[in-house]
């Protein structure tokens, strides 16, 4: 197989059509290497178990997904924070980018889950502490999950 | 459902519609994948609705796939009581789904989009002489599983939206 650098020029000098059927294979061949790091969630899972099975569920059915912050930090108890880096989302200002509860209901658990959806401009500038993270998040003690280290 | 979450069911239900229909007599690619792309962002949003949390970019349908993969009131709804075939039928759609995503004009950026001629400023392609690559991966097996799972979704959605 060419190596990394090798197989970008070559798909560089792909035609329209073909460069787009590459692109659509390159998505599902990303989306079957993160399934095959997601595994099952632990019983009793505590809320670093939780957190991790979660960022890595998000990093294998969204495509749009390139890096996911697990900020436990001073956080509640019971509460999980995530930051993830969304290639598809648009981008607002730093004024309009706050923390989701996505409503997380899992039997047996009992974690409220919070996730901040950014744009790569704008994880670029939080964890280079650029910019503002939602009143009492902090960057401290995170753990990262993305490509291709997941 | 709340009131924003009923607004946009409906109108998934109504553009889901108009999709089967459109299937169901032949019409080219394009119109069906327009439609199939329409319902399910509103559906996503229908759903997202739920935590005010809809606003933002045409990327609905995956960031629903993402909530919904921690949410066993939608899992049990379906028919799912075990976690793993949930996990896997979630996965398996996946990158389908982002395809199908993907169509959105804005989202498609200089690439194909099932409704205008492109790219944008020096148009070179009408998507009702294009063979969509989604579409063809719509008539595999993978396609009629993400299918399954809409029709689902659409009948089950009242009750654990």
């Amino acid at each position: 197989m060419s190596d990394p650098h090798q197989l970008a020029q070559q798909a560089g000098s792909l035609d329209d059509q073909q460069w787009r059927v590459f692109l659509d294979d390159l998505s599902k061949a990303r989306s079957q290497r993160g399934r095959s790091t997601v595994g099952e969630l632990p019983r009793n899972a505590n809320r670093d178990q939780v957190a991790a099975w979660i960022a890595r569920k998000h990093l294998a059915v969204d495509p749009g997904i390139a890096d996911v912050l697990y900020l436990p930090k001073d956080a509640p108890e019971r509460e999980i924070r995530l930051v993830e880096a969304n290639t598809l989302l648009t981008a607002l200002s730093d004024e309009e980018v706050t923390p989701v509860d996505f409503g997380l209901n899992i039997e047996g658990l009992n974690f409220k889950l919070l996730v901040l959806d950014v744009t790569p401009d704008q994880w670029k500038a939080i964890v280079e502490g650029r910019s503002q993270l939602p009143p009492g998040w902090i960057l401290d003690g995170n753990q990262r999950f993305g490509y291709p280290s997941a | 459902m709340n009131e924003q979450q009923r607004l946009f069911f409906a109108q998934a239900q109504s553009d889901y519609r108009v999709l089967q229909l459109l299937r169901s007599r032949g019409e080219p690619a394009c119109q069906v994948l327009h439609y199939l792309q329409m319902s399910t962002e509103k559906l996503a949003r229908a759903y997202l609705w739920k935590q005010d949390d809809a606003k933002r970019s045409h990327a609905a349908f995956s960031k629903f796939l993402r909530s919904i993969a921690g949410d066993d009131r939608v899992r049990f709804e379906l028919g799912y009581t075990r976690r793993d075939q949930w996990d896997a039928k979630l996965d398996g759609i996946a990158s389908l789904a982002a395809s199908v995503q993907q169509l959105a004009p804005d989202l498609a950026g200089d690439g194909p989009n099932p409704e205008y001629p492109w790219p944008p400023d020096h148009p070179g392609h009408a998507p009702v002489e294009f063979e969509f690559p989604v579409w063809e991966e719509l008539q595999k097996s993978n396609g009629r599983v993400l299918l399954d799972f809409l029709d689902k979704l659409f009948v089950h959605a009242p009750r654990c939206f």
